[in-house]
C-alpha cells in the first residue's frame, strides 16, 4: 500500500514549542512529534498499557504516562521503567511548504 | 449510632466496562490521585475481592493522614461495595453502582455511609463536606482517563498491545469488556505489597 500523508502541524509551531501532540482523525492515532537535535521524531503517544496520556521530558528524552508513570525512551520507543517489551510505534514524517505530515502505509 | 449518608449521581459517555476498569485499576490511584492517596499495599485480590491498606490525605484537613483497611467486593455485575475502617476508627461502606443505558453511556451512583458511634457523632457536620470534596476531586481526576480510554477502545486499542497496526482495524463496534482483576505486569509495584494469596 502507498504511503499516506497525515498533516500534523506547521514547522514553526514545532520549532516554537519543540513538542506537538495531536489526535489525527484520519490516522486514528495520537501522535507526538518532538524536535531532538534538529531532527523531527514522531511516535504514537498512546501508552500501550491502558491507553494513557504522556507528558514529555525533553531533557531526559522520555515520555512518561500520566496514569501509571510508565516511561518510554523517545529515540528507541522502548519502555525503560519496567519489564514491558513493547515499543511505541514510530511514524516517518515529511515536510511540504512548512507543513509537517506523518507518513503511514497501514 | 448515627448514620451519615451522602449520595452522588453522575452521567458519563463511556461503557460500563470502562467504569469498572477505573474502579478496579489500583495502580493509577497513586499516580493520578497522588494528592489524596499517599500509599497503598495490596494484600489480596481475585476476580471479585480486593483487600488493601491505603493511606490517604484527609480532605479539607489536609494536615491529617489516615491509614485504612479497604475491602472491595464486586457484589454483582453492576454493584461494588467498599468496606473501610479508617480515620478515628470510623467504619464506612461505599456502594457504587454503574448502569449502561444507552450503550457507551453510564449512570454512576456512589453512596457513602459512615457509622458514627459515641463522640464520633459530633464529627458528622465536618465529615459531610469532606465526603463531597473527596468525591468531587477524585471524580474530576478520573474523568479524563475514562473518556480517553473509551475513545481508544473504540479505535481497537488492546491492553499491553496498543492501537492496531492496520488503519482499517482501528475501529471497534462490538462490546467492551472488563475482566477482573485488572491485568498487570509481574514486576508491577503493587505486587510488592502483596501479603496474602
Amino acid at each position: 500500500m502507498a504511503l499516506q500523508r497525515f498533516p500534523l502541524c506547521r514547522r514553526d509551531e514545532l520549532e516554537r514549542s519543540r513538542v506537538v501532540t495531536r489526535w489525527l482523525n484520519d490516522l486514528r492515532d495520537e501522535v507526538t512529534a518532538v524536535l531532538l537535535d534538529g531532527r523531527i521524531l514522531a511516535r504514537s503517544s498512546v501508552c500501550p498499557r491502558f491507553a494513557g496520556e504522556f507528558t514529555v521530558d525533553l531533557a531526559a528524552r522520555r515520555f512518561r504516562c500520566k496514569w501509571h508513570a510508565w516511561e518510554f525512551d523517545i529515540e528507541s520507543g522502548r519502555c525503560v521503567s519496567n519489564g514491558f517489551k513493547g515499543c511505541l510505534r514510530r511514524y516517518e514524517t515529511d515536510e511540504q511548504d512548512g507543513m509537517i505530515a506523518v507518513l503511514y502505509d497501514g | 449510632m448515627k448514620l451519615l449518608q451522602r449520595e452522588f449521581v453522575r452521567q458519563v459517555p463511556v461503557s460500563e466496562a470502562v467504569g469498572w476498569w477505573n474502579q478496579w485499576d489500583h495502580e493509577h490511584t497513586l499516580v493520578v490521585h497522588g494528592e489524596s492517596w499517599l500509599d497503598g499495599h495490596l494484600l489480596y485480590e481475585d476476580e471479585r475481592t480486593c483487600i488493601a491498606f491505603v493511606t490517604i490525605r484527609v480532605p479539607i484537613f489536609s494536615f491529617l493522614t489516615s491509614t485504612a483497611t479497604n475491602v472491595n467486593l464486586k457484589y454483582d455485575a453492576h454493584t461494588m461495595y467498599t468496606i473501610n475502617l479508617g480515620l478515628f476508627g470510623i467504619p464506612s461502606i461505599t456502594k457504587i453502582t454503574i448502569h449502561e443505558d444507552p450503550p457507551d453511556h453510564i449512570t454512576h451512583h456512589t453512596t457513602y455511609t459512615f457509622f458514627l458511634r459515641g463522640w464520633r457523632r459530633l464529627l458528622a457536620p465536618l465529615m459531610s463536606p469532606m465526603i463531597a470534596r473527596w468525591n468531587e476531586r477524585v471524580w474530576q481526576e478520573d474523568l479524563p482517563l475514562k473518556l480517553r480510554r473509551q475513545k481508544m477502545l473504540r479505535h481497537g486499542f488492546r491492553d499491553f498491545v496498543g492501537l492496531p497496526e492496520k488503519l482499517a482495524d482501528r475501529r471497534h463496534d462490538g462490546p467492551i469488556e472488563c475482566r477482573l482483576p485488572i491485568k498487570r505486569l509481574p514486576d508491577s509495584p503493587i505486587e510488592t505489597g502483596r501479603l496474602l494469596g
